[in-house]
């Protein structure tokens, strides 16, 4: 009886001194990660939020980062669920490469992937000549913002799917073959609502990504203004503070939807129920 | 036209009459694995038994046309799935052969319900509503009665993630059975349970198998399960058949060392034809034993050296061993469970051979272990009584079985002596050795 107890009083301890020692590191950069966020409340100068907010600018600004992104989420779901899905479960030559290369616009830096959009869909470019021709500018308008956020995001999304798509047991697949189903509709029926919950939440953080996305739109596009550029057109004109309103409405449409990723996560979890 | 296509879907209910054949033939190399089976069985429920490794899922999976091997043919009845010399090769959709693997792989985005509706065909929508209505409701009825037969009434709206393993496993088959198969595949469909409910669940599905007709491949590496379960036993090893039969067939003869270490019975041993010293009762001709053999032991052992007289076996009655050839090795099994065993009382060693006509071997018992009803024994034959020197022990190890009665009568501690009584109805001699 004493010994089990001992045992017990042994083992509490050593867990207990193993997670406060992770519980330091952890700790400082959960501060660093968070105090900058905390304290712009106590900088904001709230009493100019609500005008600065009102500002039709901003407020355009803001409207053409919710459409642009999600225009662009649509677009990359269209094309990246179903290449994630082949690249998780097909066999084809190059599917290494493939991989490769899908992977590639998520460690340029998003200005070289801006270069390199312009360069293609400029008015020089080898697509934007006759689209400018046509009097469709693929540069510095609406459509140069989506495919400027559709480059820099869609690997996002296409390597959330693919994983989604790897987690699904070939077992439920085969055995809705053996129920009928041909590929297309094992795709619809199974796959994709099993591996659901992945793909939300890809979708979602490619979403705000692209809200968020600076660098390869500020080359691209830098009109119409984006939230971001439009940030940052502030700060060099006219300083932060004129900036500290714009970057607190960021934060909240961040925080939102950082929310909603976990949501489906948690959502998806408790439906395979661990 | 719509009348036409429904018929045909009832008509799939009863294709295979009681006397049909599952026949089952494959070839192909697996990397470094070679597959290469042939068995014709009655349909019934039938257990492919063997090793894990022996290739048991793989022949399951080419039978449900997930794997396509290169050559083969694969029936049930008249219903030709599979026949590389005439170029049919049926894709899974279109075998009508439900499939069931070992987790069960139920959707975990739907229901019990929706699981178990899954196969039914979706109404076409150029269809009149009255016409989809009824086809719904019929669908429905489908359903309930599954669900009803399978015990999941209440369960419908249950995800799978909530149910129990033998629940589980009831909306898989339930699901199968939806889709109207001619054949049920079950590969391992009791290992994701608790022993405790296993016994329980192989008696109704047995029950199901009996009630719904339909043929049956099961796949197991268990021995309880087998014999519960099975009508006809494909033995596998090492890819190919080792041996097909009735429950009977395999446990009581299996026909070569690989399936009698698969039923259990351990204790392998090879012999020639020879007649013994003249002593009282011994037979004109009985089995000279060379080696002895069991997996309980991995070695090898010699069992005497010449000149050595002890180890001898009776013939068993049912073979005839006049056309065996002197010297020529016959290989064989002693039963674990036909041996009789005695304290060994005295100091005085007993005649080899008995009126009878049993033989009587010495052995030191090694360990003792209860195992269910019985008492399971390793013994180790020893030349007197006194196991003494190193080299007069065979190192061979026996593995028997006696009842829990038994063993409390003769109560013998490990490291003591016991008397084994062999009689002809324990030797089994293997159909391939000579």
């Amino acid at each position: 009886m004493a010994g089990t107890v001992s045992v017990i009083h042994m083992t509490g301890r050593r867990y207990g001194s193993v997670s406060s020692s992770l519980a330091v590191p952890a700790l400082l950069l959960m501060l660093y990660l968070v105090i900058p966020v905390v304290y712009l409340f106590f900088t904001l100068p709230w009493r100019d939020v609500p005008g600065q907010l009102a500002d039709p600018q901003a407020i355009g600004a803001l409207i053409t980062s919710l459409l642009s992104a999600t225009l662009a989420t649509v677009l990359i779901a269209l094309f990246g669920v179903p290449l994630g899905y082949l690249l998780a479960r097909k066999e084809f030559p190059a599917r290494g490469l493939l991989t490769l290369l899908v992977y590639l616009p998520l460690v340029f830096p998003p200005v070289v992937s801006g270069i390199l959009l312009l360069l293609l869909y400029g008015p020089y470019g080898l697509i934007g000549t006759p689209f400018a021709s046509a009097g469709l500018e693929l540069d510095s308008s609406f459509a140069g913002v989506v495919l400027a956020q559709i480059f820099v995001d869609s690997p996002f999304v296409i390597i959330a799917a693919r994983s989604a798509f790897e987690t699904v047991d070939p077992a439920l697949e085969q055995v809705a073959a053996t129920l009928g189903k041909g590929s297309l509709a094992i795709f619809w029926q199974v796959n994709l609502p099993v591996a659901r919950a992945g793909i939300l939440a890809g979708l979602l953080l490619g979403w705000l990504r692209a809200l968020g996305e600076f660098g390869a739109t500020v080359v691209m596009a830098y009109h119409p203004y984006t939230l971001p550029v439009y940030l940052y057109v502030q700060l060099s004109g006219t300083g932060v503070d004129a900036a500290l309103p714009l970057v607190l409405l960021t934060l909240a449409v961040s925080f939102i939807g950082v929310g909603l990723v976990l949501w489906f996560q948690h959502a998806g979890r408790q439906r395979e129920g661990q | 036209m719509e009348r036409s296509k429904h018929h045909h879907m009832t008509d799939r209910v009863k294709v295979v009459g009681k006397d049909a054949l599952l026949t089952v033939r494959l070839k192909q190399q697996f990397g470094n694995f070679r597959l290469d089976i042939d068995f014709q069985v009655p349909a019934g429920l039938t257990v492919l038994f063997g090793f894990s490794g022996a290739g048991k899922s793989l022949t399951l999976r080419s039978m449900a046309g997930l794997l396509h091997p290169r050559q083969g043919y694969v029936a049930i009845g008249e219903h030709v799935l599979f026949d590389s010399a005439a170029g049919i090769d049926l894709p899974a959709q279109e075998r009508h052969v439900g499939y069931v693997p070992q987790h069960y792989a139920l959707f975990p985005h739907l229901t019990v319900a929706q699981n178990v509706s899954f196969a039914l065909p979706e109404q076409a929508a150029h269809r009149g509503w009255r016409k989809r209505r009824e086809e719904r409701q019929a669908q429905h009825a489908r359903v309930d009665e599954l669900l009803a037969a399978l015990e999941l009434k209440g369960l419908e709206r249950q995800y799978p993630a909530t149910l129990s393993g033998g629940q589980q496993q009831r909306v898989a088959l339930a699901r199968a059975l939806a889709a109207q198969p001619r054949l049920l595949l079950l590969d391992e469909p009791f290992n994701a349970l608790d022993i405790a409910v296993r016994q329980r669940l192989r008696d109704s599905l047995k029950r199901f198998q009996r009630r719904f007709g339909i043929p049956i491949v099961l796949v197991t590496h268990d021995h309880d399960e087998a014999q519960q379960l099975a009508d006809t036993i494909v033995a596998l090893q090492h890819g190919r058949v080792a041996q097909a039969g009735s429950v009977q067939d395999i446990f009581f003869t299996p026909a070569t060392p690989d399936v009698a270490r698969l039923v259990g019975q351990q204790n392998i041993f090879g012999g020639y034809l020879a007649t013994p010293a003249d002593e009282e009762y011994s037979p004109a001709r009985a089995l000279r034993v060379e080696w002895l053999q069991s997996e309980i032991q991995t070695q090898l052992a010699v069992a005497q050296e010449s000149g050595d007289d002890r180890y001898w076996l009776p013939l068993p009655d049912d073979v005839s061993w006049s056309a065996s050839s002197p010297r020529a090795v016959i290989s064989g099994c002693i039963r674990n469970d036909e041996v009789l065993l005695q304290r060994l009382s005295g100091n005085t060693m007993p005649p080899l051979w008995s009126a009878h006509g049993t033989v009587r071997w010495v052995a030191e018992l090694l360990e003792a272990q209860t195992h269910g009803a019985s008492v399971r024994l390793l013994v180790r034959p020893c030349r007197g009584k006194h196991a003494g020197k190193e080299q007069d022990r065979i190192h061979s190890v026996l593995e028997l079985y006696i009842s829990r009665l038994r063993w409390h009568e003769i109560e013998t501690m490990p490291g003591e002596c016991l008397l084994l009584e062999i009689g002809p109805e324990a030797i089994h001699r293997f159909a391939g050795s000579s």
